[in-house]
């Protein structure tokens, strides 16, 4: 018997993977070969520290701290299915997040990120009220609009007992969903987070306490600015939206909709997350959604150096039936149908905005997340095959035309 | 480990059956990630994950599997694939399968190990070499459970835990002589 065979014999012996008649021949060799007989001490001694490496255990219960997010997916469940996958990837990221980044991240107030926390937050409710309306089929984003858009002005007067009467009618955990209700706490992005899988309303308000918290920078300010005259906010409170009974809220809110919508406005436009539908009218405008939009979809390498509006974008982002993801260049858009995903180029001309398709590929799988890299120069997407999550790569951007589509199996192969 | 009842309960929609059950697996998951993740934070976050996913992908677990291995694959799927993108790596080849050990120094050396120095130097091994380590060691899993966890075949296990465990000597001796490797 050779030395390096011993040596995997060690291995195993030391795995428990030897039988009595193969141990004695292995002790037999290291008995009489001295430099076998070192190696195995030495391989004894770090099995046996490895062995002996604490048995960790979490420094307080995981799965206490999960239960308000548990409550969240089975209200999301509830309500409907298909949405509700997407929801634990983000939860718990991004509440860290909320906290590190509201200590280290206050002393920043630029514009540009008081635009950002107020287009997060703008685009969590819009988000919150896309998935609303998503399952109630046929989804206008017009209706979200203007839901968001009444809901601005008729807040406030009724925020504490509506999220209160919510909490009551929440059918099941009503214990843990406590602290997601506690009207205190409306500044917190963690409500608007909470909110937005468990009640349409909650989801509104705290989202308008945040958008006034942060100095009234919302991207809907931004795009009326921009847009000119050109679309008009539907005024008026809602009546649905005051706090109903949880059962015909859904469709009332739905009903509401379509009497506000029969305007000549195309709201459809003003919403962050249809933005990239829009074509070239609102190019401009729609710069700085993109921007948020497409990093916040990416999950990042680590959640605790991502900013705050990314993690929200990203939480968001998932809960959403994105279609479209423009890069932030505006040169490509990923266009996502059920089974396939296409690229196109986007020719500007002055007076209209053409696409070309430059190459398609088909979803094989379910999809998980997909958005573009922060340099811009990548869409990453993320979809789950027999329970395997694998990451593709689409780079518009290089030289290869023929291999735009790469794939990158991140997960166990021989 | 779980009962079978008490899987199958969750899987039928009994919510608290299955609180349960993540309540029992909660410190395996957690484990697993501290140890592939070296890192207190991380593996809480890890682990939340891993605890969600679980809730909500129970109805996919088929029983042909063992429910531990189903978990370990999950958990440390997240653990490499969102929480370790881009961090540097030994690569293996570079402490290929050298044998030395005839000075009786290294005995010393090797009794001195500091268990800080242990999960440095696990944090070392490439991605699939320390889950593998951490699997047998943390899991007192068998190459078989291993190779179910991360979907390897078993020969492929067997190769990367003894190729870890020859480089985790060298990444210790390294420490203790002072030149830290990596």
């Amino acid at each position: 018997m050779k030395c390096p065979e011993v040596i995997e014999w060690m291995h195993r012996y030391i795995d428990g993977d030897l039988n009595e008649e193969e141990s004695n021949v292995l002790f037999q060799h290291v008995r009489t070969c001295s430099d076998c007989a070192e190696e195995f001490e030495m391989l004894k001694m770090l099995s046996a520290r490895l062995e002996d490496l604490p048995k960790v255990t979490p420094s307080y219960s995981l799965v206490d701290s999960i239960l308000p997010q548990l409550d969240a997916i089975d209200r999301a469940r509830r309500e409907e299915g298909s949405t509700v996958e997407m929801i634990p990837g983000m939860i718990p990221a991004a509440s860290n997040d909320n906290e590190l980044s509201r200590k280290s991240r206050r002393p920043q107030t630029s514009r540009r990120k008081r635009t950002y926390v107020g287009g997060a937050l703008g685009l969590a409710a819009a988000l919150i009220l896309g998935v609303f309306i998503y399952q109630y089929e046929p989804f206008t984003m017009s209706d979200a609009e203007i839901a968001i858009s009444s809901n601005e002005e008729s807040t406030s007067n009724d925020t504490g007992s509506a999220a209160a009467d919510k909490a009551e009618s929440t059918t099941a955990a009503q214990d843990t969903s406590t602290p997601s209700t506690d009207s205190s706490n409306v500044g917190d992005n963690n409500k608007a987070e909470e909110a937005g899988s468990q009640e349409l309303q909650e989801a509104q308000e705290g989202t308008n306490q945040e958008l006034s918290d942060s100095g009234g920078g919302s991207m809907f300010d931004n795009d009326k600015a921009t847009d000119g005259g050109d679309k008009k906010i539907p005024a008026t409170s809602e009546p649905s939206l005051s706090p109903v009974n949880s059962g015909d809220k859904s469709a009332k809110q739905y009903d509401a909709a379509p009497d506000v919508n029969s305007g000549p406005d195309s709201n459809a436009q003003q919403l962050p997350p249809v933005n990239n539908k829009g074509t070239g009218t609102n190019a401009d405008a729609g710069n700085n959604q993109d921007k948020s939009t497409e990093s916040g979809a990416v999950p990042s390498d680590n959640p605790l150096e991502g900013p705050v509006e990314d993690t929200l974008m990203m939480g968001f982002a998932r809960f959403t039936d994105i279609h479209e993801w423009t890069s932030p260049d505006g040169k490509y858009i990923v266009d996502k149908q059920k089974e396939l995903l296409s690229l196109y180029q986007i020719n500007e001309n002055t007076e209209s905005t053409e696409r070309m398709l430059i190459s398609e590929v088909p979803i094989d799988g379910e999809w998980v997340i997909g958005g573009w890299s922060e340099d811009g120069k990548e869409f990453l997407y993320e979809i789950v095959k027999d329970g395997v999550p694998t990451i593709h790569t689409i780079t518009p951007y290089e030289d290869r035309p023929k291999s735009i589509f790469t794939e990158k199996k991140r997960i166990y192969r021989e | 480990m779980v009962e079978p009842g008490l899987i199958r309960a969750a899987q039928t929609g009994d919510r608290d059956a299955l609180i349960t059950l993540l309540r029992e697996i909660e410190t395996h998951v957690y484990r697993t990630a501290f140890y592939i993740l070296n890192n207190e934070q991380d593996a809480h976050d890890a682990a939340q994950e891993a605890l969600i996913r679980i809730y909500t992908k129970i109805d996919s677990y088929e029983e042909k599997a063992q429910f531990k291995t189903w978990v370990q694959r999950i958990v440390t799927n997240i653990c490499i694939d969102k929480f370790r993108r881009n961090k540097p790596t030994v690569s293996i080849e570079e402490h290929e399968l050298v044998f030395q050990g005839k000075e009786s120094v290294e005995r010393e050396v090797m009794s001195g190990y500091m268990a800080q120095d242990i999960r440095e130097a696990i944090e070392q091994l490439p991605d699939h070499h320390r889950s593998v380590v951490v699997l047998r060691y943390l899991q007192d899993f068998s190459y078989n459970e291993i190779a179910d966890s991360l979907n390897l075949p078993l020969n492929t296990v067997k190769s990367y835990l003894f190729r870890a465990r020859q480089q985790l000597q060298h990444l210790l001796q390294d420490y203790q002589k002072g030149g830290v490797s990596g």
